[in-house]
Formats: C-alpha cells, sequence, structure tokens
C-alpha cells in the first residue's frame, strides 16, 4: 500500500515510529511551500539565511519528534510552519529586523513611491492567455516586492493565510498569538498590499 | 471558519516569480539524512517505555522507588566505618585472641639480640591490628596500662576478673621494645571497659603520644606527656622543689634517624649553667612546645631570682 494515500499527520506517526519513508514523503509534500514561506517571511535582505533556516526547522521537528501526538486541532502542517516561523523570526531579530510592531495605517509612506494610476495595467477580459499570464507575473512579482516593505509579523500573516491555507484559528498557534491580534495583523496587512498593488488590482478591490 | 482572504492577491501570490524556487540539494541530503539517522533513546524515556510495557502504576512504581532507595541507605550504612569517638563495642573472643598472637610476637622480639625492632615495624604491627582499633580515643596510653595494671595487683580479686584481660597487661611493666606498644594499646582497645574512667581523658592523646616517643624511655615519654597536658610552669616549679634544676629542648631527627635510638652528649645551658636535657621526638606537637617553653621560661626565671 504506498504511503500516499496517508495523511500528513499520519505519516508523521508513522515516522515516529521509526519510518523513514513516511517522512521522505512529508518531506516531498512541504518542501516547496515551507521554503517559500521562510524565504518570503525573512525578505530580501536575509535572503541568504533562508537555507539554513529551512533545515533547522525541519531538524528541530526530527528532534522532537517524541513530542508528536496527533490531534484534531492541530495538525502537522501547523506545526511545522510554527517551528519555521519562530526559527525565522529568531534570525529576523538578530538580524535587527523590525518584528513585533503592528503599525497603522499611517506610517506607510512607501506607498507613496507608487506611480502608476489605478487600473493602467489591469488587463482586459479580451486579451489572450500569454498576456494574461504575463500580467499576472508582474502582478506576483509586485506583491513580493510589496510584502517585502510589510513588518514580518503582517507578512507571516498574510502568507499563512493566502500562500499556504491556513485559518485564523491555526495561525493563533504558528504565530502564538490572539486570535483579534492575528486578525488584526491580517487587516493590516490586507491594506497595506492593496495599496501597494495599486494598478494591479481591479477597481472593484481597491 | 473566518476568512480574510483576497482572491486577487491570492492569484497574484500564485504567480509570483518564486514559485518554483526550492532547497538546493544539499540541504534536501542532510535533512533526510538527519531523519534517517537512528533514535537514541534517553534512558527516562527507554525506561518509561518499559515501564509503560510492564503496565507498572504509579503506584507500584513508588513502591520500587521507595526499596531501592531503602536498599541504597542500608548499603550506605554497612559500608560507613566507626569514626572516632564512637563507642565501640567490647572485644570479641577473636579479637583478644589476635592480641595475643601478637603479644607472643612481642616476646619473642624481646628475646632476639636486636635492642629494639625498627619503628617502622611497629607501624605495620599496629597497621595489622587496625581491625581492632575500634575506639582510638579509647587506647590506653602505656603509662596508663602499667597503672592500671598495678591497680588490678592490689584490688580485689572482682575488679581484675571484670577486666580478664587486664593480667596480661602487667607484663608491660618490664621495658618492652617498641613492638609490645601495639599490643598493649590493642590489649587496651580489646577491652575498653578495663580503662579507668579519669585515663580516658588522658588516652586522647595516645595517637600523639605513639609518635612522640622515639625512645622507650618510659620517663621520656611520661615527660611529654606531662608537658602537653600540664602547665609547663607547674611541672617546672616541681622539679624546682624536688632540686631537679634542668632545662629541656626537643629536637626531631629527620628519616632513619627518627626510627633509631640517640645519645646525646651532656648539655649545659650557657645562661643558667642547668644540664640541658633533650628529647627527641619524631612529630612535634604545638602542645609541647608550648609546654617545653614554658618550662624553660620558669626555670630561668628561677635561676635569674636565685642568682639576686
Amino acid at each position: 500500500m504506498s504511503l500516499d494515500v496517508f495523511s500528513d499527520d499520519v505519516l508523521m506517526t508513522k515516522f515516529c515510529a521509526g519510518d523513514a519513508q513516511a517522512f521522505e514523503l512529508l518531506y516531498a509534500r512541504h518542501e516547496r511551500p515551507l521554503y517559500r514561506y521562510v524565504r518570503r517571511v525573512l525578505g530580501t535582505a536575509l535572503e541568504a539565511q533562508v537555507d539554513e533556516v529551512f533545515q533547522d526547522t525541519w531538524m528541530k521537528l526530527v528532534d522532537n519528534r517524541a513530542n508528536w501526538r496527533e490531534r484534531e486541532d492541530a495538525s502537522f502542517k501547523t506545526w511545522l510552519f510554527m517551528l519555521a516561523h519562530h526559527r525565522a523570526v529568531d534570525v529576523l531579530r538578530k538580524g535587527g529586523r523590525e518584528v513585533s510592531t503592528d503599525h497603522g495605517w499611517q506610517d506607510n509612506a512607501w506607498l507613496d513611491d507608487e506611480a502608476e494610476s489605478p487600473w493602467q495595467l489591469w488587463p482586459a477580459s479580451s486579451v489572450d492567455e500569454p498576456e494574461q499570464q504575463a500580467f499576472w507575473r508582474k502582478a506576483g512579482q509586485k506583491l513580493l516586492d510589496c510584502l517585502d516593505g510589510l513588518p514580518a509579523l503582517q507578512r507571516a500573516a498574510f502568507l499563512l493565510h493566502h500562500e499556504d491555507g491556513l485559518g485564523l484559528d491555526e495561525m493563533t498557534r504558528v504565530l502564538d498569538a490572539e486570535f483579534e491580534t492575528v486578525k488584526s495583523r491580517l487587516r493590516y496587512a490586507l491594506s497595506k498590499l492593496r495599496a501597494c498593488m495599486g494598478a494591479y488590482l481591479p477597481p472593484a478591490v481597491k | 471558519m473566518m476568512d480574510m482572504r483576497d482572491s486577487h492577491l491570492e492569484k497574484a501570490l500564485q504567480h509570483a516569480p518564486d514559485r518554483e524556487l526550492q532547497p538546493n540539494d544539499e540541504v534536501r541530503r542532510c535533512v533526510l539524512a538527519y531523519a534517517a539517522r537512528p533514535v537514541k533513546k534517553h534512558w527516562l524515556q527507554y525506561l518509561s517505555s518499559k515501564l509503560n510495557q510492564w503496565h507498572v502504576t504509579p503506584a507500584q512504581l513508588g513502591g520500587m522507588s521507595s526499596v531501592a532507595v531503602a536498599l541504597l541507605v542500608l548499603l550506605m550504612v554497612h559500608e560507613q566505618r566507626p569514626q572516632e569517638g564512637e563507642w565501640a563495642p567490647p572485644a570479641s573472643s577473636e579479637q583478644v585472641a589476635k592480641a595475643d598472637r601478637l603479644r607472643k610476637q612481642a616476646k619473642v622480639a624481646e628475646s632476639a639480640p636486636k635492642p629494639m625492632p625498627a619503628r617502622e615495624t611497629a607501624r605495620e604491627e599496629k597497621a595489622a591490628l587496625g581491625e581492632l582499633q575500634a575506639t582510638p580515643g579509647e587506647i590506653a596510653t602505656r603509662a596508663d596500662v602499667k597503672s592500671e595494671a598495678d591497680k588490678l595487683q592490689v584490688e580485689p580479686p572482682s575488679m581484675a576478673d571484670a577486666a580478664p584481660v587486664a593480667t596480661p597487661l602487667q607484663e608491660s611493666t618490664s621495658p618492652a621494645p617498641a613492638a609490645i606498644h601495639g599490643a598493649e594499646g590493642e590489649i587496651g582497645a580489646a577491652a575498653p571497659m578495663a580503662v579507668l574512667p579519669e585515663q580516658r581523658a588522658k588516652s586522647r592523646l595516645e595517637p600523639l603520644g605513639k609518635n612522640l616517643a622515639m625512645e622507650d624511655d618510659s620517663e621520656d615519654s611520661d615527660l611529654q606527656y606531662e608537658l602537653m597536658t600540664q602547665s609547663g610552669t607547674a611541672l617546672a616549679e616541681r622539679d624546682i622543689q624536688a632540686g631537679k634544676l634542668r632545662l629541656l629542648r626537643v629536637e626531631s631527627p629527620n628519616g632513619e634517624r627518627c626510627d633509631e635510638p640517640i645519645t646525646h652528649a651532656p648539655q649545659v645551658d650557657a645562661e643558667t649553667g642547668y644540664p640541658v636535657e633533650v628529647m627527641d621526638v619524631c612529630i612535634v606537637p604545638v602542645a609541647l612546645m608550648d609546654g617545653v617553653r614554658a618550662y624553660n621560661q620558669e626555670m630561668r626565671a628561677y635561676k635569674r631570682q636565685a642568682n639576686r
């Protein structure tokens, strides 16, 4: 019977029982999402430490496998991203990066650099597929640039919710914060990113 | 579940150029190799898993722990040797027999042509008797043993019966080789009830006294003992009244000479004109030096007073 049919939690339990193949499958499933998350949370300034944080996260998971218990309220993915987030925050703090502030709306002076007018780049529905793809690739790059300007915790909240699909409840565990705090960080992040994206978002979203 | 996703931002994120990035192969190999290592269980985890296998309840675990602690304490108590000053049980018949055997060996040594066995031999004898030395504080000095033996001679037979091992001690009244010290000491230790109460205080200095006496001269040893236990001034006054005018000097020969008897040439103190008696002591206690100093001061003071 192939291991592919098992959930992450079952695979982790198998790994704790000594099944190395279960871990390989877990790693394959989460390698890229976790790597992206670490890379984006650390930002371009700490890009050189992405590999280190990523590797440390997995090693910590391996070291703490004895603590793993299948639970209804916390999945393997939540645990994995929590370990990664804690490690990333450690590196951010050591690197002197801003981590803990939940800035208000007013301090977004960097948004003023946006020169393009709204809707200017938004593709018309009539354009062909390659052009649409090109637009979204540019939008993706713009979003990464905008993310780089966010405080780390707001960035983490946005990424966990949009990229990794975690709900707010799970995010409270990963970010080790109250529900309202997480919600607030996410709201701030969305507002700033929408403003930053400018011409790459349709008028209705703006 | 509350959802705050922005579909447009989500779509932009899905098209971000870093989408296909992944860690390099070296990192992947390192992580997978790390995970494939055999698990080294902590000993507590191992114990816990074993206990779980045996279905041991916490109450049973507590009971086993108590037994283990009790065994440990018993073992420690059993291994503990008696300390100085502690009560020692009366000697067993085996111990008395061993003491007799040593005394016989001492007799043989006495009849030998050698004037005195080496002190080292005496120490070895003492070491051999170490197991018998239950309470060093109860060991009587040779002088004590002598006086004890004298007393037993004049006291009613019942007293002698109370200390049956005291009879052989009478042999020690004659000048004995140093090897006998050990046997005598052990006889005293083997029958602590035979030691009189007033002698117990004196006997506490016995270990020192044994080191003090270089020559087997009982008078010299007694003087050393008195100098340590009594006022040197009082001893000098006693000697002055008895007309015994002298000064004392302590010498501590080193090495091999410590085991040999030393004959000193007669010495006279230049200041007082009194003869100087030399006491050879291997290990010089502070109490003896203080006693000698006070003794000599008193003698010199007497001389100065007499000159006036």
